[in-house]
C-alpha cells in the first residue's frame, strides 16, 4: 500500500525555566493512503504535540522540533520553509480541533471564515467561493446552508460548529486530515452523528485521517490501525483488531482492562495504579515502569526500543529478548 | 417498607431569561429542572444521565439547595429540607455533600491539603481532634500523611479528586452527590477513583447520586438509573432494565450511540437527527418528539406522563401510556 505519511523518530522538546521537557521523544509511525490511524494516550502522552509537529504548528519558543523526519508525499516537511509549509496546510493537510468554539473566530460570520479558505488558496471570486461554501455546508449536513452562512459561531450548537470545522478542513480536499479529539467536547448522540459524517466523507474523498483520542470506543469504531503513546514515546503500534484482541504492552493491557464495559457483568475495575508521569521528571528507564505490573530490573535502567514483531511494533523489554539474554549470561 | 433516605417530589428549577427592558421587558423561563421526582434508599446509587443541558447537574445542586429550587419538596430523612431556614440548612449539609467534576477548580489553590480537608470540620466546630481526623481521612482516600502540607497544584487530577472526596467525607455524610466525578480524569485513573467511591460506599453505607454522561461508568456504579431529557426524567429503572430493556426511544438512541471498544462489533446505531432543543422554548407535547422516529400525532400535542412498565421501571412515552396502545 502507498504510504502517504511517514514519521521517523520525531522529537519535539519544550524549554521552559531552564528545563527540557521531552513532549515527543522518538515517535515513529506510518500512514497509508485512505487509512484511519488512531493515536491514543492520556494527557501528557504527546499525542497532540505529535499532530502539531506534523502541521509545524508547535509554538516556538518554547517548543522546538529537535529531530526526526516527517515525510509527506515524498517530501520532508521539516525541511520546508514557512512559506512552502503554508501551501501544505489546508490544501494538503488540514486539522480539526477538540473545541469548535475556540477554533472558530467569534467576530466573523461563518461565511467570512469559509470563503477565506477558497479566496486565499484557490483565488476564487467571491461568488464562486460562496457557491462552494454552500455546497460544503450541505455536504456536512447543515440545514438551510444559505441562511446559516450569515450566522456567527456562537449561534451554532457544539455539534454544528464541529460540522463547520469539518467543512472548512475538507474544503480543499486535503490528502490528510488530522482530527485532534474531534468529538470529546460533544454529547454522545452528537458524537455518533459526527463520527458517522467523518466516516462517510472519508469514504467519499479517500482522505487519510489521523484520529487523536483518549476514547478507546471511538478508536475501535473508526480506526484501521492504532498507535498507543505514553509519556511522549510510542509503546505499541498495531492493527486495531490485533491490538484490542491481543494487547501485548502492559500499558495497553492496563488501559483496556481499566474501562468499564457495557456488555459485562459488574465486577471490580482493574485500574492502572499510580499517576500518569510527570514529563519534567521521567524515570531513567521505561517511563511506564513505576506503574507496570510486569516490571523487571532492566526496566528501571534502560529505555526499551520500539521494535518490530511479526504483527506489531512494541516498546517493552518483555518482548525484546533483553531479558532472555540476561538470563542466558 | 423502609423509609427512603431521600425523596424528591416535583422538584422544579426555572431560571428567568430576561429580554429587553422597561415596558418591552419580557421574561421567559428556562426550565432546567421540570418536575423531577424520585426516591433513594440508604446505601443505594442512583445514576443520573443525559446530555449537556438536560438538567442533571442542576437537579443535583437543587437537592442540596446549592441552587434554590423554584418549587417542589426534598424530603431527607423524613424532613422537607426546602422548608428549612438558611441556618438550619447549613447544619443539614453536613449530612449531604457534593463532589465536583473539575478537581482543578474545586480546590482553593492557596490552601494546603490539610486546610482544605479540615475546613468543614472547623465550620461545624466538631470537638473531635481535627488533626487526627484529617490524617485518618487522607489515608482513607489512598494518599499519605506526607501529602498534607502540600498545595493542590502539586497533585495530579486523580489525586486532587481524592482530596475532594476526603473533604466531602469529613463530616460523615449520608448522601453524596457526585457531579461527573471522573469525567476530567484520564482513563487509567478513572477506574481508581470509581473503585475508591465503591469501597467508601461499602464501608460507610453511603448513598450516592451519581451524575455522569459516560453511560459505561454509570452502568458500572449504579443500582438504578434515571435518564433525563430537557429537564424531565424520561425513564427510570433498575440498571439492568435500563441497559438491557430500554423503552424510551431517547434512552435507546443514547445507548446505541456509545462507541464500543470492540473493533468490528456489529451494532445497530440509532443516529438521532438534529440537536437537543433549547430548554427556554421546549417543543410542545413530548419534548423529544422532533427527534423521535416513532412519534405519533399525540406526541406533538400532549406531554406524556411517567407510566410504570415493569416493577420500578417508569417511562415517559406515549408508546407505553395506553392512549397509543388503544389506538387513539
Amino acid at each position: 500500500m502507498e504510504k502517504i505519511l511517514e514519521v521517523k523518530d520525531l522529537k519535539t522538546y519544550f524549554y521552559s525555566s531552564g528545563k527540557e521537557i521531552r513532549a515527543v521523544d522518538g515517535v515513529t509511525f506510518s500512514l497509508n493512503r485512505g487509512e484511519i490511524l488512531g493515536i491514543v494516550g492520556e494527557s501528557g502522552s504527546g499525542k497532540s504535540v505529535t499532530s502539531l509537529s506534523i502541521m509545524r504548528l508547535v509554538p516556538s519558543p518554547p517548543g522546538k522540533i529537535v529531530g526526526g523526519e516527517i515525510i509527506f508525499a515524498g517530501e520532508d516537511l521539516l525541511k520546508l520553509s514557512e512559506k512552502e509549509m503554508r501551501k501544505i496546510r489546508g490544501e494538503k493537510i488540514s486539522m480539526i480541533f477538540q473545541d469548535p468554539m475556540t477554533s472558530l473566530n467569534p467576530v466573523f460570520t461563518i461565511e467570512e471564515q469559509l470563503l477565506e479558505v477558497f479566496r486565499v488558496h484557490k483565488k476564487l471570486s467571491k461568488k464562486d467561493a460562496r457557491e462552494k461554501a454552500i455546497e460544503l455546508l450541505k455536504k456536512v449536513g447543515i440545514p438551510e446552508a444559505e441562511k446559516r452562512l450569515k450566522s456567527y459561531p456562537h449561534q451554532f450548537s457544539g455539534g454544528m460548529r464541529q460540522r463547520v470545522m469539518i467543512a472548512m478542513a475538507l474544503a480543499l480536499n486535503p490528502a490528510l486530515l488530522i482530527a485532534d479529539e474531534p468529538t470529546t467536547a460533544l454529547d454522545v448522540t452528537i458524537q455518533a452523528q459526527i463520527l458517522a459524517l467523518m466516516k462517510e466523507l472519508q469514504k467519499e474523498y479517500g482522505t487519510s485521517i489521523i484520529m487523536i483520542t483518549h476514547d478507546l470506543g471511538v478508536v475501535a469504531e473508526m480506526c484501521h490501525r492504532v498507535l498507543v503513546m505514553y509519556a511522549g514515546r510510542p509503546v505499541e503500534f498495531a492493527d486495531v483488531k490485533t491490538l484490542f484482541a491481543n494487547p501485548k504492552h502492559p500499558y495497553t493491557i492496563g488501559l483496556l482492562n481499566s474501562i468499564p464495559r457495557l456488555n459485562e457483568q459488574k465486577k471490580r475495575l482493574t485500574p492502572i495504579e499510580g499517576s500518569p508521569p510527570d514529563l519534567g521528571n521521567l524515570p531513567r528507564g521505561c517511563a511506564f515502569y513505576p506503574r507496570c505490573s510486569f516490571k523487571q530490573e532492566v526496566c528501571s535502567e534502560v529505555k526499551p526500543d520500539f521494535r518490530e514483531l511479526p504483527d506489531r511494533k512494541i516498546a517493552c523489554h518483555l518482548y525484546q529478548g533483553v531479558l532472555d539474554d540476561a538470563a542466558a549470561s | 417498607m423502609m423509609q427512603p433516605l431521600l425523596e424528591v417530589r416535583n422538584l422544579k428549577k426555572y431560571f428567568p431569561v430576561v429580554k429587553g427592558f422597561g415596558p418591552f421587558k419580557e421574561i421567559r423561563w428556562l426550565k432546567a429542572v421540570d418536575d423531577v421526582s424520585f426516591t433513594l434508599h440508604k446505601g443505594e446509587t442512583l445514576g443520573l444521565v443525559g446530555e449537556s443541558g438536560c438538567g442533571k447537574s442542576t437537579t443535583g445542586r437543587a437537592i442540596l439547595r446549592l441552587i434554590e429550587p423554584t418549587s417542589g419538596e426534598v424530603i431527607f430523612q423524613g424532613e422537607n429540607i426546602i422548608a428549612l431556614s438558611q441556618k438550619e440548612m447549613r447544619k443539614k449539609r453536613r449530612e449531604m455533600q457534593i463532589i465536583f467534576q473539575d478537581p482543578f477548580a474545586s480546590l482553593d489553590p492557596r490552601m494546603t491539603v490539610k486546610e482544605i480537608i479540615a475546613e468543614p470540620l472547623r465550620v461545624f466546630k466538631t470537638r473531635e481532634n481535627i488533626k487526627k481526623r484529617v490524617e485518618e481521612l487522607i489515608e482513607k482516600v489512598g494518599l499519605s500523611r506526607s501529602h498534607l502540607d502540600r498545595y493542590p497544584h502539586e497533585f495530579s487530577g486523580g489525586q486532587r479528586q481524592r482530596i475532594g472526596i476526603a473533604r466531602a467525607l469529613a463530616l460523615n455524610p449520608k448522601l453524596i452527590v457526585c457531579d461527573e466525578p471522573v469525567s476530567a480524569l484520564d482513563v487509567s485513573v478513572q477506574a481508581q477513583v470509581i473503585n475508591l467511591l465503591e469501597d467508601l460506599q461499602k464501608e460507610y453505607g453511603l448513598t450516592y447520586i451519581f451524575i455522569a454522561h459516560d453511560l459505561s461508568v454509570v452502568k458500572h456504579i449504579s443500582q438504578r438509573v434515571a435518564v433525563m431529557y430537557l429537564g424531565k426524567i424520561v425513564e427510570l429503572g433498575p440498571v439492568e432494565q435500563i441497559f438491557n430493556n430500554a423503552k424510551h426511544p431517547y434512552t435507546k438512541a443514547l445507548l446505541s450511540a456509545i462507541p464500543v471498544p470492540e473493533p468490528g462489533a456489529k451494532k445497530e446505531k440509532i443516529i438521532l437527527e438534529g440537536d437537543v432543543p433549547s430548554p427556554i422554548n421546549p417543543p410542545a407535547g413530548c419534548s423529544f418528539h422532533p427527534r423521535c422516529s416513532g412519534k405519533k400525532p399525540i406526541c406533538i400535542e400532549v406531554m406524556p406522563d411517567l407510566v410504570e412498565v415493569e416493577k420500578g421501571h417508569v417511562v415517559r412515552c406515549h408508546l407505553y401510556s395506553g392512549e397509543v396502545k388503544r389506538g387513539i
